[in-house]
């Protein structure tokens, strides 16, 4: 089996990064240092996963009865027979892979170097334990800085300066740089940003050798990231956004996208409409139009609608834009009923492909597609709550139908308990792969002190079979542990509870 | 010593005789007059309870025909003065006649002695002269009688039926035209005193205060403030009366609900009264929900109209109300001029966000899910501490135990539960965070919120459980757009491949076992949804056919391929796939 930590030839990646964590936690030692307070907060996370891989397997094409390429051996299994191969294919199941990834997030916060002068760094560390540590994305990247900037706030405008992140109509990007706000009026924002742009989802360059390790055709430049973005709230229940912006690769050879969204929201006398637009400039190709609305309809029930046009976007770097993907529309329902201790949630929607222009006319695909979703939640008491739902969701490529209820118990402020069974199937169009995962398992969580709480969960998982042919196991054991810590002085904000 | 009546005269005798036929009709005559006595209310009857007013004072409610039986007398005495001899010269102590006095007839051989002792003057808050009265209508011309207001049916009044004089025989002269005693139109500072002054009064008496009825209208909490009976005064073109609360309220009134009460003049021009605070020490705040609060776009307006009156806010609501929300930079200047709960008042009303999404697992936080049902509108002690707010259950883990900490409450506890997202907000928050991200920071802090969830990988309980086993059909239907927190490469197909669902190296046959055509299926399949390809192969897949250089050529452009646009962006893609870049 391929491990995905590096890839051969590819260039060792011991010493740069530790060198680069090390930099940074000496940068984030001393500006705690030279701070007139310094807040950490910690979130650490780990987790037991036990999962069966797949492994191929061949048998020889003699001792598989019928003809034509998909047959099936004699104890069931589906097995892929090329013409002239003397070994029919298939999947099957190995050995149990365990891993305990740990993941360390770290957030300080340090003021007092003058006025709206902030220091802010989001830190993260990871390792994996067990057979396969592997198994855990990225747990082989011991370090990450999410973001780590200096900041001046002022009333008009203000000033970034460092490893920061952007949430916008476009999604969530990083990149090394700076980056100007500016409120010339109440109401308007306009941010003009930009630097050495990160691999989305990833923070790290798109040449540090992360994106190499899995895909060989990985870019060959770094890129920088260019962007304009301004916000603007005409009116009280009003706001719009708008956002333009390029990744360009540092030689300046070309694009790695260009891309602009258009985001707004207007609270009507009872309705609520929200709507988005993002556009590929590049193709000239529309990846996103939602238009959406939310109302109450009195009683405790609300309504919502949505109607939404999606076609995937592709970096300039990879090929598959080229390969003309195209959309699909879709509309979705929703009710929701709230009434006392009782919450009752029921959402539907349908979807249908655009034509590809592609497949066969008497084996088609299908292309279109439908889920429903209901869910309620019922506080008996004021320590009780118990929930269920279920959720179908049928349509091309893979369908899946569950449902679960669980219950949960308070244990006055500082505690809880909850029990959760659920079941679920999934189906594939493309493979054959069926059976059902019954589930059962508890959370718990306990505040130990005013700035320490521990929550964990324990499940365990049982996959039966229907047809015994079945390649993939699910039987599986998934634990998680997690606890939230703060150190450090309070740094005035007036929120000293509330939502963050 | 009672004279006895003898009989005279030995039994037989005629003048016995004579004397026995005048004694019977002695007995008629006396029984005659009895009844008629008896009729004219000399010797009592169902007289009427009363009042005997004074100066400045009120009687407790006695019964006048209990204390004294005025109709008996009525043929006796033609004026009131004659007993009541301290009434037009306002001497308190001449109010009532002395027992000397009735002792004049009431010697125990005229009449039978009788324990007249006088009324019992009780404490009042009334401010009544009678000389001030008996000099002003005489000045006017207009004399009153004292039947006027003491009779039983006012000036028409038989002689020397009595009773109580009642508030509305007030109201016949002042010229307020109130409707009624405690009609909201009325004056009451104009025959009673401010209950800080009338000393006297007992705490027990003060609670005894009859409530005007338009006290129970529903609009009255939200009203009082601009005084009901002036908006009232007001629909029918009239001036305002002079405040009357005064007159049954004290400061301690107010502040058992008002926050702001030191900043409102209103509420500071009422004294202290120590009885007062002794009757409402326990009973809990109440704070109606007004009407605009109601409206389903409230939670976006709320904030311009604090910014533009505060003070329409803080009665009900202190600044913990507002910053168990808002603890990002939104709206600091106007909470901060909100007042703080004082630990011996009430907290006003406290609000709770309820979790955009109520699921069990996926709050790893202890105290929440609490508070769904909505909280009452009226406070209550805390029968205990008082569970943490919630948040929502997607930022909870992640945020530290300070994010869950409670403000500091006073005795009575108002929480009202505010569900501040609509159902499914956690997947639907995409366009509302891009467009309105000033909204979003005035409750979420931006630098860590977001990147809770959209930096991937370490942060569970946004999916459901096992959803590793369950992604599938969502990655498929692209419910969420997955890149907005994974990078489909290092993390879908590094997952993939190490599960042994991702390609590596040469194709192999087999893993797409449900069609039996795949080899011309699976184009249809990669145009409709591509993005589920890359999570298992690599581009290499795709060009050993797709591709000019190495591949067999087959092209995969679809009829809406700007191949020379694609090229102006970024030629060096053209070139893996095409011998000497983009073909002309």
């Amino acid at each position: 089996m391929v491990s995905c930590k590096r890839a051969k030839g590819s260039r060792p990646r011991r010493w740069g990064p530790r060198l680069v964590a090390s930099g940074l936690v000496l940068l984030v030692g001393a500006a705690s240092a030279a701070a007139q307070g310094v807040r950490v907060t910690g979130v650490t996370t780990s987790q037991y996963i036990s999962i069966r891989p797949i492994v191929p397997d061949s048998i020889p094409a003699a001792e598989v009865p019928g003809t034509g390429e998909l047959r099936r051996a004699a104890d069931g299994t589906p097995v892929s027979c090329r013409a002239g191969d003397t070994y029919c294919r298939f999947y099957r199941s190995a050995d149990r892979a365990s891993t305990v990834p740990i993941i360390q997030d770290i957030d300080v916060n340090a003021w007092g170097f003058g006025q709206g002068v902030r220091f802010h760094a989001q830190l993260r560390g990871r390792h994996a334990f067990g057979s396969a540590d592997g198994l855990w994305p990225r747990a082989d990247d011991a370090f990450d800085a999410l973001a780590v900037y200096l900041e001046l706030d002022r009333d008009r405008f203000r000033l970034r300066g460092g490893r920061q992140w952007r949430a916008s109509g476009l999604g969530f990007y990083n990149f090394d740089g700076a980056s100007v706000l500016v409120r010339p009026i109440r109401g308007l924002s306009v941010d003009l940003y930009g630097g050495r742009g990160l691999t989305r989802g990833l923070n790290e360059s798109r040449t540090g050798g992360a994106l190499e390790a899995i895909e060989p055709l990985a870019p060959d430049d770094a890129a920088y990231l260019l962007g304009v973005e301004a916000r603007w709230r005409p009116a009280p229940g009003a706001a719009l956004g708008a956002v333009y912006q390029r990744e360009i690769r540092t030689d300046r050879a070309g694009l790695y996208s260009e891309r602009f969204a258009l985001d707004g929201r207007a609270a009507l006398s009872r309705a609520t409409l929200t709507g988005s637009l993002q556009v590929d400039v590049a193709l000239e190709e529309v990846n996103e139009a939602l238009l959406r609305a939310d109302a109450p309809l009195g009683r405790g029930l609300g309504a919502s609608v949505e109607v939404r046009r999606y076609r995937p976007f592709f970096e300039l770097w990879t090929i598959w834009g080229a390969f003309s993907p195209v959309g699909h529309r879709e509309v979705l329902a929703g009710v929701n009923w709230r009434r006392g201790d009782l919450d009752l949630d029921l959402r539907g929607g349908w979807r249908q492909y655009d034509e590809t222009g592609k497949g066969l006319s008497f084996a088609p695909l299908r292309d279109d597609g439908w889920r429903i979703m209901a869910a309620g939640a019922w506080r008996a008491t004021p320590d009780w709550l118990f929930e269920a739902g279920y959720r179908a969701d049928i349509g091309f490529g893979a369908a899946r139908s569950e449902g679960d209820v669980g219950a949960r118990r308070e244990l006055g402020e500082s505690g809880y308990v909850a029990f959760r069974a659920l079941a679920f199937q999934r189906l594939y169009e493309f493979r054959v792969d069926d059976g059902v995962v019954l589930g059962a398992g508890a959370d718990a969580g306990f505040r130990i002190g005013p700035e320490l709480t521990v929550a964990g969960s324990l499940y365990a998982y049982r996959h039966r079979d229907g047809t015994g042919a079945n390649a993939v196991d699910w039987t599986q054991l998934r634990g998680a542990l997690r606890l939230l810590w703060a150190v450090g002085r309070d740094p005035g904000l007036r929120g000293v509870g509330g939502v963050r | 010593m009672m004279k006895r009546w003898r009989w005279n005269g030995p039994a037989g005798s005629p003048a016995r005789g004579r004397r026995g036929w005048a004694a019977l009709a002695g007995c008629a005559v006396v029984a005659a007059v009895a009844l008629l006595a008896v009729d004219a209310g000399i010797f009592g009857g169902s007289g009427e309870p009363g009042r005997f007013g004074g100066s400045g004072l009120a009687f407790a409610r006695e019964p006048v025909e209990a204390t004294f039986p005025h109709a008996k007398h009525a043929r006796l005495f033609p004026t009131c003065q004659g007993c009541h001899t301290g009434i037009e010269r306002g001497d308190a102590e001449a109010h009532y006649p002395t027992p000397a006095l009735c002792a004049n007839c009431h010697d125990g051989v005229e009449r039978h002695t009788v324990d007249w002792q006088g009324p019992t003057r009780g404490p009042s808050n009334l401010r009544f002269s009678h000389p001030e009265h008996i000099r002003e209508s005489g000045r006017r011309g207009e004399p009153v009688s004292c039947m006027g207001c003491h009779g039983e049916d006012g000036a028409e009044s038989r002689w020397m039926r009595v009773a109580a004089a009642q508030p509305e025989n007030c109201l016949s002269c002042h010229a307020h035209r109130a409707e009624a005693h405690l009609a909201a139109s009325n004056r009451c500072s104009v025959c009673h005193l401010p209950v800080t002054e009338a000393k006297a009064l007992s705490a027990g008496r003060i609670a005894q205060f009859p409530k005007p009825e338009w006290h129970e209208s529903p609009d009255f909490l939200l009203e009082h403030g601009r005084g009901l009976g002036t908006a009232v005064l007001a629909a029918r073109g009239e001036s305002a009366p002079a405040p009357n609360c005064a007159v049954c309220h004290a400061r301690q009134s107010c502040e058992r609900c008002h926050l702001d009460a030191s900043a409102r003049p209103a509420i500071m021009a009422l004294a202290p009264d120590d009885r007062v605070a002794l009757l409402v020490r326990d009973l809990p705040p109440e704070y109606p929900v007004p009407p605009s609060h109601e409206r389903a776009d409230w939670l976006s307006r709320h904030g311009g109209v604090a910014a533009a009156d505060v003070q329409r806010c803080s009665t009900c609501h202190a600044a913990s109300s507002c910053t168990s929300c808002h603890i990002g930079s939104g709206g600091q200047q106007v909470i901060a001029s909100l007042p703080e709960a004082r630990p011996d008042g009430p907290s006003g009303v406290l609000l709770r966000a309820l979790p955009g999404r109520l699921r069990i697992g996926s709050a790893a936080e202890p105290g929440a899910m609490r508070g769904m049902a909505p909280g009452s509108s009226r406070g209550r002690a805390p029968e205990r501490r008082d569970p943490v707010h919630t948040p929502d259950s997607l930022r909870i883990a992640a945020l530290g135990p300070e994010a869950v900490s409670l403000p500091e409450r006073g005795r009575h506890a108002t929480e009202r539960v505010v569900r501040v997202h609509p159902a499914g907000f956690d997947r639907s928050h995409g366009a509302a965070a891009a467009s309105d991200q000033m909204r979003c920071t005035g409750c979420h802090e931006q630098r860590t919120f977001c990147a809770e969830c959209h930096t991937g990988a370490s942060r569970p309980g946004f999916h459901p459980a096992n959803f590793v086993v369950r992604h599938a059909a969502e990655a498929y239907s692209r419910d969420l757009n997955c890149t907005s927190c994974h990078n489909t490469e290092t993390f879908c197909r590094a997952c993939h491949i190490e599960t042994g669902r991702g390609s590596s190296g040469p194709l192999q046959a087999g893993y797409h076992n449900a069609q039996p055509l795949w080899i011309l299926q699976h184009a249809q399949a990669a145009r409709q949804n591509l993005e589920t390809c890359t999570s298992c192969h690599v581009q290499r897949d795709c060009m050993q056919c797709h591709s000019q250089v190495g591949g067999r050529g087959i092209s995969p452009h679809g009829p809406g391929f700007d191949a020379d646009r694609a090229a102006s962006k970024n030629a060096v893609v053209c070139f893996r796939c095409h011998y000497g870049g983009p073909p002309r």
